[in-house]
């Protein structure tokens, strides 16, 4: 072969290389998701200019309004959550921030511990591996996940129902490391410029939808039993956690967010938040009488699902959790930070919004809870 | 011989020129039925026995082929 | 491991860096392994079969051979000695003893594949007269495995062993070269059916690497993933839902369904054959053809002729001829003769054996009545049209038809597209019943307003799906008829500017990655589903 033809060979072996890159970057999930955009404005923070993460399912991002942590207390405090999170990605993501940020301190929410919560579906799953950049840990995060699939599918295969297998991860499917062999079919639907430019989230994560967050459905407050107890499969995915802190020295704190669901789902995130106080980690549970009344929270007017609030309830979870990162571990409110412009844009944008939908000044929610 | 070989090769083929034609079967000038037709009447006109092994493409490309193919059996009886 | 996948691709790119880097000698050697590696990866347990056909067919490909061999040197020897008579005995002697011997081994052979494939199909058969019958006997089902490709290697073998017999060629001389020319890993799956003399020293000489044959061979994979990927998977789920549900249809919509069908399965299988193709070319052979645009062809017989060409080929050679010219026939075709007149008596013999061989193609495709039905339906055409030709020709000249020009031409190709499609029916069919209810519901009701009212857009395609579609297929159409033309797409491409070049390559790449229908993302089949 001449030397003509290999430089000519290589060239264009470039292109196409580059030509498939482009066509990855491109048909990825949809950017026009808050999945996405929460993750594509962690992408866009600049290094260690982060002070800590919350990690956990749906109830997370409902649950935390970033723009004020760092109103009120000067603290930031990013929200890497995605619907139906499986705790199998927690390592994962805390990996991920851990990267680029120096992380003070990493909140984790327990929600994801329910049997309810166990089926682990391909959806799932993407909604979190996909929003990642590619990088070994992405693949390890994937990894992790199929392998808990399969260890829950070994004990608990029976008890799923017939309708809901093809939800399921698929172990043997190479798409849930190169998505674009699932996402390519979206040349029906339309490629968004959303997909072009990568859409970052202008409120630092926090989830501001007009259906749900100005709503209110009034919640029965739960019964939180005292018994605590947890499937030995589960057992073992929170005992990796904590193994995993406790190797790094992370400041972790496992919390149990607000919600109103049947008693045995509290004896299982009894049991979770009882492992990790056994390790010596600090845990907060927020449906417990302990804090009702710092918390206030208001069954009537925060929440809009029985397991998710409003943005009513997101502000006062945010503020009440935000001054416990302050007190126990010396963050906030330090003057001269990087960067500073983005988040008090976040804010500004955060409490226009809270304020249109609500009709009232977000001052307000805040003020009355500090009774 | 020749003579008569082009009388059955006309009534068969009437369209096809054969004094021109080089590749009657490597061309698929003449098809299969063509063939069997053909061999049927050399056989019984020339009394030979042309079998399958005959039909190669180069005992039929031309009609000088043919004609060497006749001969040779011809010969062997 | 099907063709159209990333193993494959992987496999293959092992295989050709392989052949590249091993020595002259052992080039074949690395073929031969990498062949069976193929077999073994894809059906482990019937590697015996393949093994058993090589090995007989080797031996008595030897034994025929040594046959012709004694008797030329024998007659060589004695050619002053020997007077004709003598001769034509000894001839006579050694044709017994070679058609005993060709006997046994397509007994063999073509036995075993008539065995694994056909079993069941006679026992089920058998059991129905049983039951009706009212006796209590039953033949039992066997579990039998059909092995990789036997219904390609065996007949290849029996072109293979029919040549030496004829004298055609030398027998091979080397096991181990033979078991290479069976197994050979691009045909083992959907053929071609290759040719002893065509096939074989390309495979035993080395090929050096050679820059734009790698390239062509690499164009030409991609191209047979483009058909598959783009348009053959695309049709499957409509042509899956009207002939699965073939009783909620009817009238035109099923016949839709059966001309999907033949669009589906011709890129699919001769996707496949590009890819066949391409990968070998890469290694330096050249196997043959076995489409060329069969969708042009103005009649049905001409459709065989470009549709699996080296079947039809095959059973040309290996049982139309000697049907046709056998002594049998011909005493048959006399007494025709004398019977219904000269022209019956001459096409006689090539009606009846025209007709066996389209049952035999029928029914090679699989055991099954609608098989039956597909060689019978094809053969009373084929047939049909040599008994009818001088009355076709005298209908044209009465109703002063011009059947030199392009509008004929273009007639004819979609009357034959017609009836294929109406073939259809019965080799994609659930089975012989359920095809020729199709058929009957297709033409006793009459619901032109079903191509009107868009309804077709609920049946697994929609409406954008249809335009890629639509577009794929013009390029199909173009790139045929410049082929019909004689233009060597691939040279022709490779003649225009390097920018030109390189935008079509990474253009079409792009397209297969786009359109094509693979992965789990939300395809037209999930839509079908969505509804229920």
């Amino acid at each position: 072969m001449k030397m003509k033809q290999i430089l000519q060979f290589i060239i264009f072996m470039v292109f196409g290389l580059v030509m498939v890159c482009a066509l990855f970057y491109l048909f990825e999930k949809d950017e026009n998701d808050e999945t996405s955009s929460r993750w594509n404005g962690f992408y866009s923070e600049a290094e260690n200019t982060i002070d800590g993460i919350i990690v956990g399912a749906s109830m997370v991002d409902r649950a935390w309004a970033a723009p004020l942590a760092w109103h009120e207390w000067g603290v930031r405090l990013y929200p890497l959550s995605t619907g139906s999170q499986p705790i199998a990605a927690t390592i994962g993501v805390i990996e991920e921030a851990r990267k680029t940020q120096n992380l003070q301190v990493i909140i984790i929410d327990v929600h994801g511990i329910r049997s309810s919560a166990q089926l682990r579906k391909a959806k799932a799953m993407r909604n979190l591996t996909d929003s990642m950049h590619h990088s070994i840990n992405r693949i390890q995060t994937v990894n992790r996940i199929v392998k808990y699939s399969k260890d829950y599918e070994a004990i608990y295969g029976d008890t799923i129902p017939e309708e809901k297998r093809s939800e399921l991860i698929d172990p043997s499917d190479f798409s849930n490391y190169l998505g674009f062999l699932n996402y390519h079919s979206r040349w029906e639907s339309g490629v968004s410029e959303a997909d072009f430019t990568k859409e970052s989230t202008g409120i630092k994560g926090a989830f501001i939808s007009p259906k749900t967050s100005f709503r209110a459905k009034e919640q029965e407050p739960p019964d939180i039993p005292k018994e605590a107890a947890l499937e030995p499969l589960f057992q073992e995915l929170i005992q990796e956690v904590i193994d995993y802190g406790k190797e790094n020295q992370l400041n972790m704190v496992f919390v149990e967010l607000p919600s109103c669901l049947p008693e045995e789902e509290y004896i299982q995130m009894n049991a979770a938040l009882q492992m990790a106080e056994d390790a010596g980690f600090p845990t907060i549970n927020l449906n417990s009488d302990e804090f009702a009344a710092e918390l206030s929270i208001n069954y009537a007017t925060d929440f809009y699902h029985s397991c998710h609030v409003n943005s009513q309830g997101a502000v006062k979870i945010t503020s009440f959790l935000t001054k416990y990162v302050c007190d126990h571990y010396g963050l906030g409110n330090k003057p001269e930070r990087k960067d500073s412009a983005s988040w008090d844009q976040s804010w500004e944008e955060y409490k226009a919004s809270f304020e249109q939908g609500w009709e009232m000044p977000i001052e307000s929610v805040l003020s009355d809870r500090q009774k | 011989m020749r003579e008569e070989l082009m009388k059955i090769l006309e009534e068969l083929r009437p369209d096809v020129e054969f004094e021109k034609e080089k590749k009657l079967i490597d061309d698929g000038i003449l098809d299969s039925f063509d063939i069997v037709t053909l061999v049927g009447d050399l056989n019984d006109t020339f009394d030979i026995d042309i079998n399958v092994e005959d039909l190669q493409p180069e005992n039929f490309n031309h009609v000088d082929n043919m004609l060497a193919l006749i001969q040779k059996l011809q010969d062997e009886e | 491991m099907a063709f159209v996948s990333m193993k494959f691709l992987f496999f293959l790119l092992v295989v050709c860096s392989g052949y590249f880097i091993m020595p002259m000698k052992l080039k074949w050697v690395w073929l031969l392994i990498c062949s069976y590696t193929f077999y073994l990866l894809n059906d482990v347990r019937a590697a015996a079969f393949i093994i058993f056909t090589t090995v007989i067919t080797y031996i008595t490909g030897r034994i025929l051979g040594q046959i012709n061999s004694d008797q030329k040197t024998y007659l060589k020897e004695n050619k002053t000695v020997l007077s004709r008579e003598e001769k034509k005995c000894f001839k006579a002697k050694n044709i017994t003893k070679k058609k005993r011997t060709l006997f046994t081994a397509i007994l063999a052979n073509l036995g075993l594949l008539v065995f694994l494939k056909y079993f069941n199909f006679f026992a089920g058969n058998i059991n129905a007269v049983l039951s009706n019958l009212s006796l209590q006997m039953e033949v039992p089902m066997l579990n039998l495995l059909l092995p990789l490709g036997i219904s390609f290697y065996t007949l290849q073998a029996l072109g293979y062993l029919i040549d030496v017999y004829r004298d055609k060629y030398e027998p091979d001389r080397n096991l181990a070269k033979f078991a290479l020319f069976l197994s050979f890993f691009p045909q083992i799956i959907q053929g071609p059916i290759a040719r002893y003399n065509q096939l074989a020293h390309q495979l035993y000489e080395p090929h050096k690497f050679e820059y734009k044959r790698v390239a062509f061979g690499a164009q030409l994979i991609l191209w047979g993933f483009m058909k598959k990927l783009i348009i053959a998977d695309r049709l499957a789920p409509f042509v899956d839902e009207i002939f699965n549900n073939y009783i909620s249809y009817q009238g035109i919509t099923l016949f839709l369904g059966a001309l999907a069908y033949g669009f589906q399965v011709y890129t699919d299988f001769s996707g496949g054959m590009d890819i066949a193709r391409g990968a070998a070319q890469i290694l330096g052979i050249d196997i043959a053809v076995n489409f060329e645009r069969p969708y042009f062809a103005r009649s049905i017989s001409e459709f065989w002729r470009r549709w699996h060409i080296t079947l039809g080929s095959w059973m040309k050679d290996y049982v139309f001829y000697p049907l046709a010219l056998s002594k049998g026939f011909n005493k048959l075709g006399k007494r025709a003769r004398n019977i219904f007149g000269n022209y019956i008596g001459k096409i006689l013999p090539t009606f009846l054996s025209m007709f066996i061989v389209f049952l035999l193609v029928g029914v090679w495709h699989g055991s099954s009545w609608k098989y039956v039905a597909y060689g019978v339906w094809n053969g009373v055409f084929i047939s049909g049209s040599i008994l009818l030709e001088p009355v076709y020709e005298k209908m044209t000249a009465t109703l002063k038809i011009n059947t030199k020009c392009f509008s004929w031409g273009f007639f004819q190709a979609i009357r034959t597209i017609f009836l294929c499609s109406i073939g259809r029916f019965f080799s994609r069919g659930v089975s012989c019943m359920a095809a020729l209810s199709m058929i009957k519901h297709t033409f006793t009701v009459f619901n032109p307003w079903v191509l009107t009212d868009y309804s077709f857009y609920e049946l697994g395609i929609n409406e954008r799906n249809m335009i890629v579609l639509v577009a794929m297929g013009l390029v199909l159409l173009v790139v045929g008829i410049m082929q019909e033309r004689g233009i060597h797409i691939r040279e022709k491409i490779a003649e225009q500017n390097l920018y030109f070049r390189w935008l079509v390559y990474l253009g079409a790449l792009a397209v297969l990655l786009i359109f094509g229908v693979y992965g789990n993302g939300l395809t037209s089949t999930v839509f079908i589903y969505q509804q229920f």
